[in-house]
């Protein structure tokens, strides 16, 4: 990402934390883009740079995003479109971070993201 | 599931999960793929970058897989793994069978290859590849598309007579 994704005001309020703002639909248009990078729209509101008290505590806040959109015991079933809203979120709220707190969310999630035994798929339960 | 492109700066393990909808990872960026013991529909992973390794340990896969072009810093390992020609082939991945059923040409592979019990039906490509280290396929089964073509004949021949 060279210019960030454009973030949703009322998504931000609602998670309370200014680096996990992300609405689905400006994430997935900026996932979809890949690494042709996403310009920021004009009018897309900035949020302030992270203070550096807010260091330590960023680098926990990529896998509060996986935790809480991924979870196999409560989605046994998973859809591909949401684990893959849920990975590009993930990488994105890294990718956001400024360089300290980005090398410390790296190395926080070296060991990646484990999903056991989920059945991934379109198709709607029984 | 598309992750085209993606960057991930982390690990991604589906261990023993059913994956009902082919894998795209072209030209993403990863630490180590891991879908050991899962069932896929379909992987494409043409010029994925990882720097770690792969594992695909008794998995299996319904389509062709492709490592063509691949970037892979530690191993690649697809020990039990099996490839059958079961499923269609994803629209948007065209089947080779100069590429056959495994296709890790022009791929570099930093560490070992194994392939130990691996059955792999419709061939194994491994044009320009490049690894620093050995390829392992103690007791594996791989066919070619003209031995699957073969067997298929002999069959109905049999059937015939």
């Amino acid at each position: 990402m060279q210019q960030g994704c454009c973030f949703d005001g009322a998504a931000f309020e609602k998670r309370q934390h200014p680096l996990v703002p992300f609405s689905p639909p400006a994430l997935q248009a900026g996932f979809e883009l890949g690494q042709a990078g996403v310009e920021a729209a004009p009018d897309c509101p900035r949020t302030a740079p992270p203070t550096i008290r807010q260091f330590e505590s960023l680098a926990d806040d990529a896998w509060k995003f996986v935790d809480k959109n991924l979870s196999p015991v409560d989605m046994p079933v998973l859809s591909p479109a949401d684990l893959t809203e849920a990975l590009a979120g993930a990488a994105l709220a890294i990718e956001q971070l400024p360089p300290p707190a980005r090398a410390a969310a790296r190395l926080r999630m070296r060991g990646g993201l484990q999903i056991t035994g989920v059945y991934i798929t379109d198709r709607p339960e029984d | 599931m598309t992750l085209s492109n993606a960057r991930l700066p982390f690990s991604l393990r589906l261990i023993g999960c059913v994956i009902d909808a082919p894998l795209s990872l072209n030209n993403c960026e990863l630490v180590t793929l891991d879908v050991s013991g899962s069932v896929l529909a379909g992987l494409d992973a043409t010029f994925l970058k990882a720097s770690g390794s792969v594992r695909l340990r008794r998995s299996v896969v319904m389509t062709p897989v492709d490592f063509g072009g691949a970037r892979i810093h530690g191993f690649f390992d697809g020990s039990d793994l099996v490839i059958k020609p079961f499923g269609a082939t994803p629209a948007n991945q065209g089947f080779d069978g100069d590429r056959g059923m495994l296709n890790l040409s022009q791929a570099t592979i930093d560490n070992d290859i194994r392939l130990e019990r691996a059955t792999i039906w419709g061939g194994l490509a491994m044009r320009g590849l490049k690894t620093q280290r050995s390829v392992f396929l103690d007791e594996a089964v791989l066919l070619s598309p003209v031995a699957v073509l073969e067997r298929l004949a002999s069959k109905a021949f049999r059937r015939a007579i």
